[in-house]
């Protein structure tokens, strides 16, 4: 296997409550995985490790970008002089939490609850998101310079094609909050979309989705992953979704990884089942 | 069925207005120190606002009243916008421009006091709508920057020959690094933390500026330098070595050029920061802002860097807020600490809240109003305190988001 991800014995502890207990696996790269698991199982906090809101106790965190290879823990602890961060950003990410420099490198999510910028536009939305690609300080953009310009024009152009893959053209001057339920997820995808990620992790993307919605989603994931070169790690519980869409599966059960493989392995693992269903011997 | 609800309202309102009435009305002092009641006033008093809520909650149930409240009620979550300050339209600007220069010269000292002290105000409004309009930090100690470049000026003016042109970049740069100064122990506070922290900030400024009496001149104040044009001054005698302007033209002695010149350039600093600041809004650090204030969480899922971004609001911020110092300064000839109370923060905040957050026409116009009716209500002045509350409560009910909301830059669809 060719991994976008290799999570190596990662633990993490709430005062005395193991949320992840020695947590090892690898995500394969252009293909759609899913991370599933009863509540609580840990999956949220697993995602929160891997794009840079928890720092892991111990335990190595491997982005295998396409141009190269980063240990996401090491970012988010360095010490006061990280060779690859500088000492700006090192001393930031120690005082202040690091967890945008992981979007630079190629990490992007969506949350569970919805987070979009509710009282700005669907295209505010988007270009939010390519913040820092867009060229230029205060100066170039208060004089409109060439570079600013294109850049700006470019960042358009991106956020456009995202509406127009999503089906949000039409609402582009809306306010997000305007949005339906439906939409605003899909804005959140696009968003995260827009800042051109490796790996994108999703949060429970069909959580209060109609059947339909939850359908034409199923369909943009699919053409989204077999179209640009892109890494999905999403957190699912609609099953019915999971063993459609994904093409490798991670179980987490109380912070411990039970099963890894295909979706057919995945449905016939004893474990699993026990899991979800509870075993035949209480 | 109405008619019985309206009674019971209006009893228990009728028991509850006598018992608050009778010890505040119903006992008069004779002359001889002691009491006399004088039990008619309350009761009458208490009748009236029995049958006035009668009427009032009566009134509530009738068809029309209802769709009334309904609107009252009903907050409006789309924007507004006025239609005709359009950018499309450009002449009105043009006009207003033109106004704006023109008007010095038809006012009075008074007046001419007065607008430059709107100006001023207007100044500020902008600088603290970048803070909490678009950034979304609570700052409830916006008037130390404010008290900063104000005494930049004086200070810089009395130990290093500072001179007004000097004095507002160096005013400017010195208000933004205090503002990264107050940015950093702040930045992992949110809402009420953050505004309690900003308010001792503001206290600081003050205190400092009142108890260090060696540099400061403490309540006693520091004369401001004055003013020059190309080694020209606006006095009746050459005070700094230059050649007094109406000597130099051949005029008589006036104040009100001082007071034209000091209009004219806050006007022209008051256009620029407008234009900047519109054009901030639809740029990559405004929309860090705004964003900033929606979502923290969000912005750093974005690769956005929110240290940097909340830094930037602060230090632009403070950046508006000093140079309104030194026109302050300048304008008053004369600046002491009591000039820089929490009442000025308030009513810096009570203009942005007024005017609609982060809308800078709305801020713009809150700041002239708030400016020019206590000026209107000179008689009343004892009363000034509340109806400025009166008309936030009403501006809360009625427009919540303040008088014009935000316009949003239009983006056309996809090709």
């Amino acid at each position: 296997m060719n991994p976008i991800l290799r999570v190596e014995n990662s633990s993490i502890e709430f005062g005395g409550i193991v949320a992840l207990n020695q947590v090892h696996f690898q995500i394969p790269r252009n293909q759609i995985s899913a991370l599933i698991g009863p509540n609580g199982a840990g999956k949220t906090t697993l995602f929160n490790c891997v794009t840079g809101f928890y720092r892991p106790r111990n335990g190595k965190i491997f982005l295998h970008g396409a141009r190269q290879t980063s240990e996401l823990c090491g970012l988010l602890n360095p010490g006061w002089l990280s060779r690859d961060l500088g000492w700006l950003q090192s001393l930031q990410a120690r005082f202040f939490g690091g967890s945008h420099v992981l979007n630079h490198l190629g990490v992007a999510r969506t949350f569970q609850n919805i987070r979009l910028f509710q009282q700005m536009s669907v295209m505010e939305n988007l270009l939010v998101a390519q913040h820092t690609k867009l060229k230029g300080n205060l100066f170039s953009g208060l004089f409109n310079t060439k570079a600013y310009v294109n850049s700006e024009r470019t960042a358009l152009e991106i956020a456009r094609y995202w509406l127009d893959f999503f089906e949000l053209s039409p609402y582009l001057n809306k306010l997000a909050a305007e949005l339906s339920y439906g939409q605003q997820r899909r804005l959140e995808i696009a968003r995260a979309l827009c800042t051109r990620p490796q790996l994108l992790c999703l949060d429970e993307p069909a959580a209060g989705l109609n059947p339909q919605e939850t359908a034409d989603l199923s369909r943009l994931l699919q053409r989204l992953c077999a179209q640009s070169q892109l890494s999905i790690l999403l957190i699912e519980h609609d099953m019915r979704l999971v063993m459609e869409i994904s093409q490798h599966i991670i179980v987490l059960d109380h912070g411990e990884v039970i099963a890894i493989g295909t979706p057919t392995q995945i449905q016939q693992h004893p474990q699993v089942l026990a899991a979800y269903l509870g075993t035949e011997y209480g | 069925m109405h008619l019985k609800h309206a009674l019971k309202d209006a009893l228990l309102v009728g028991v509850l207005a006598l018992l608050l009435f009778l010890p505040m009305t119903g006992i008069a002092l004779a002359e001889n120190y002691s009491f006399n009641a004088r039990l008619h006033v309350p009761f009458l008093l208490a009748g009236m606002v029995m049958l006035g809520r009668f009427i009032f909650s009566y009134a509530l149930h009738t068809y029309h009243s209802r769709q009334w409240v309904k609107r009252l009620i009903h907050r409006e979550d789309r924007p507004r916008f006025i239609p005709w300050v359009r950018p499309q339209r450009r002449w009105i600007l043009l006009i207003l421009f033109i106004f704006g220069l023109v008007l010095p010269f038809t006012l009075s000292n008074y007046g001419l006091n007065t607008a430059i002290l709107a100006l001023i105000y207007v100044l500020l409004g902008l600088g603290l709508n970048i803070v909490v309009g678009l950034a979304g930090l609570l700052d409830l100690g916006f008037v130390a920057f404010y008290a900063v470049g104000a005494y930049t000026f004086a200070l810089g003016g009395q130990y290093f020959g500072l001179g007004f042109w000097g004095a507002i970049p160096v005013a400017a740069a010195i208000a933004a690094l205090c503002g990264v100064l107050l940015g950093f122990p702040v930045l992992r506070l949110h809402g009420d933390y953050l505004a309690i922290v900003t308010l001792g900030f503001g206290e600081i400024i003050r205190l400092i500026l009142t108890n260090w009496i060696e540099v400061t001149g403490g309540p006693n104040g520091v004369q401001v330098p004055t003013l020059q044009i190309f080694g020209f001054e606006f006095t009746r005698i050459a005070k700094a070595g230059g050649v007094p302007i109406h000597e130099y033209l051949g005029v008589a002695y006036s104040t009100a050029y001082r007071y034209w010149f000091l209009y004219l350039v806050l006007f022209l600093v008051v256009c620029a920061m407008i234009f900047i600041l519109n054009r901030l809004r639809s740029l990559p650090i405004g929309r860090a802002w705004e964003a900033l204030r929606e979502d923290e969480i969000a912005c750093r899922s974005l690769g956005i860097n929110p240290v940097t971004v909340k830094l930037s609001a602060f230090s632009m911020g403070a950046m508006v807020g000093g140079v309104a110092g030194v026109f302050f300064a300048a304008q008053q000839g004369f600046i002491n600490p009591t000039s820089f109370t929490f009442f000025e923060s308030a009513l810096i905040l009570a203009i942005v809240v007024l005017g609609g957050m982060g809308s800078t026409l709305g801020v713009v116009l809150a700041a002239i109003v708030l400016t020019l009716l206590p000026e209107v209500l000179r008689e009343f002045s004892q009363y000034r305190i509340v109806l400025f509350g009166g008309l936030m409560v009403l501006m809360m009910v009625w427009r919540p988001r303040g008088f014009i909301s935000l316009q949003r830059r239009q983006f056309e669809g996809a090709a």
